[in-house]
């Protein structure tokens, strides 16, 4: 059910992905501000619902605290570095390197997402099984 | 559920899927050369021993080339388990793929026994390798996706692939009776098994992670891979071991569904795609499903009477299907891993990974868009010269070589990117844009 809920979450941030990147192609730049803007927003709060949530939870409760949830969190830095890189080049108006950028954060957050729906939030839904409804609502109440 | 074997950042070394893709345009270039001096062979015909150095380039040295080395980047990453001993199984299962074809092809050359015999060790030693190792992984995948279940019959088709064909190599070598009434059920299962198994096993999940597409049903993707397998059973068994030529019709036809639907299914999808920016790997995956669904018309087209070469259909399949196909997916994968595995770098000294070279900076869009232009000139004169060999062989292998010396090109290109800003990173200067350490 954690699964499910997440999963809908991440087809919410890929539509939000496309958009801004399609504004960008176009260089609809104000257009594209604001679509990047909105997709940011969207996956911090993604990130933020595992990382101040879902993970600790999980961490408490299976014991693992250096094994999966580690690597989701590196990988969110590496996510963060690359939407540093992509509002650089939106600022300075450089088509060119922010859809190099997006399309390498596409790679990397499909990569990523596909880890996490495959094989760590089935794992959320193990061990987090009586509390999950909770979380979820909790969930739903974190800005980012 | 288990969760041994657990490896979500597992991404094996970065040498470990590259050693199998720079290899490859090698064995492009010499099917470029054979078929240059197309017009000096005499022996004309499926037995020819170009046709069987050529095919064998092709379907040896570049597809199983690629596939392996895939396979073995795929697995930990979409599955989420390492394979055991990634460096040294990669390092030997290359080396001896790389000595296997070599032999294979030579032998058909130069019609030396021992080359055969040595190809029927040689082969076979670097799929067992590669190919066990993988199914331990697969065996270990905490994963339910059905990627997994087309992946295992994948690596089961391909087995069975070996198995008859390192038969035939021993006829070949004096060793064994050449039993070549089996030569089409070691193509069956090769083209149909195994390619299309690993092929519709890996679309499952990035034909819609590459251009956010619909997924695919889930009914297709948890039946395609047992039924299509059985179908190729049921036409084997039907052809070589009943004799029931109704039974035979029964798994031609299913299979030609099958494969059908796989292509147009996939069509469908990424006319659906969210994402509307031009991409090199999006128009290889068009030609590679236009190519699939040609393969499956031209072999009935035959079989209704249609005067076409008796090769026309495996051509469209291995170089319009599985070559467009395999150089799609490389002009994706290899600017990827060359970021990632500079990120993970950089993360690891405590850097924040900014600033290093993007996917389109290592590999850039001009790039893939010229040899998906050459490429897309070469297919045309690959499928028209089994109609006019001594023609139309020689401007194909002209073409041919290029396209192996573009891609050799810019994989180096790539390489040579990430030995540079690897160094840098070593160095201690992080990256050349922007470098300073974490909060």
């Amino acid at each position: 059910m954690i699964k499910e809920f997440m999963e809908k979450d991440h087809q919410r941030c890929d539509r939000l992905f496309a958009e801004a990147e399609s504004l960008v192609s176009e260089s609809r730049w104000e257009e594209g501000e604001s679509a990047f803007h909105e997709m940011r927003e969207a996956i911090e709060r993604h990130f933020s619902m595992e990382e101040k949530l879902f993970f600790p939870r999980f961490e408490a409760v299976s014991g693992m605290t250096m094994g999966p949830t580690q690597v989701m969190r590196q990988e969110h830095e590496q996510m963060r570095a690359l939407f540093d890189d992509m509002e650089e080049s939106l600022k300075a108006r450089e088509a060119d390197a922010y859809l190099g950028d997006s399309e390498t954060l596409l790679i990397m957050m499909q990569q990523h997402n596909a880890k996490e729906e495959q094989v760590l939030y089935p794992m959320l839904d193990a061990h987090l099984a009586v509390e999950a409804e909770r979380l979820i609502e909790e969930a739903g109440g974190i800005d980012r | 559920m288990s969760f041994a074997g657990l490896s979500l950042g597992n991404t094996p070394p970065l040498q470990v899927p590259l050693r199998f893709f720079v290899t490859a345009p090698l064995f492009l270039f010499l099917a470029g050369v054979l078929l240059l001096t197309a017009g000096w062979w005499s022996v004309p015909g499926r037995w020819s021993p170009l046709w069987l150095a050529l095919t064998h380039l092709w379907v040896v040295g570049f597809m199983l080339m690629v596939m392996l080395g895939a396979l073995q980047q795929v697995i930990p990453v979409l599955l989420g388990s390492a394979l055991p001993g990634a460096r040294a199984v990669a390092f030997w299962g290359h080396l001896l793929l790389v000595a296997g074809t070599l032999s294979l092809v030579w032998g058909f050359l130069s019609e030396w026994k021992l080359c055969f015999v040595l190809a029927a060790a040689l082969l076979p030693a670097a799929v067992l390798l590669v190919g066990g190792t993988a199914c331990v992984a697969l065996g270990r995948s905490p994963s339910r996706h059905a990627s997994r279940l087309s992946l295992a019959l994948a690596l089961a088709a391909l087995g069975f692939t070996l198995v008859i064909g390192s038969w035939l190599a021993l006829g070949h070598g004096g060793l064994a009776v050449l039993a070549r009434r089996y030569t089409d059920l070691h193509l069956g299962w090769g083209l149909l098994g195994w390619t299309v198994l690993l092929v519709s096993g890996v679309a499952w999940q990035v034909v819609p992670m590459f251009q956010i597409t619909p997924r695919y049903p889930l009914v297709m993707m948890r039946w395609f891979g047992a039924l299509h397998f059985l179908a190729l059973s049921v036409w084997s068994v039907a052809r070589w071991r009943l004799d029931a030529p109704w039974l035979q019709w029964v798994g031609a036809a299913w299979l030609s569904v099958s494969l059908a639907l796989f292509a147009a299914i996939t069509l469908r999808l990424q006319a659906k795609r969210r994402r509307r920016v031009a991409d090199s790997t999006l128009d290889f995956w068009r030609l590679s499903m236009i190519s699939l669904l040609l393969a499956v018309l031209s072999w009935w087209a035959r079989r209704m009477g249609i005067l076409l070469p008796a090769p026309l259909p495996a051509i469209l399949f291995v170089t319009g299907f599985v070559g467009s196909a395999i150089l799609g997916m490389l002009y994706k994968i290899v600017p990827f891993l060359v970021w990632l595995h500079l990120t993970n770098r950089a993360q690891a000294s405590g850097v924040v990974p900014r600033g290093l070279p993007n996917m389109k900076q290592v590999i850039p869009n001009e790039r893939s868009k010229r040899l998906f232009r050459l490429y897309t000139a070469w297919l045309p004169l690959s499928w028209a010269a089994p109609f006019r060999m001594e023609w139309l062989g020689p401007p194909a292998g002209l073409l041919l070589m290029a396209v192996a010396l573009v891609l050799a090109r810019h994989l180096h290109q790539a390489v040579r990117l990430y030995r540079r800003r690897r160094r840098g990173l070593e160095r201690g200067n992080g990256s050349h844009a922007a470098s300073f350490h974490s909060p």
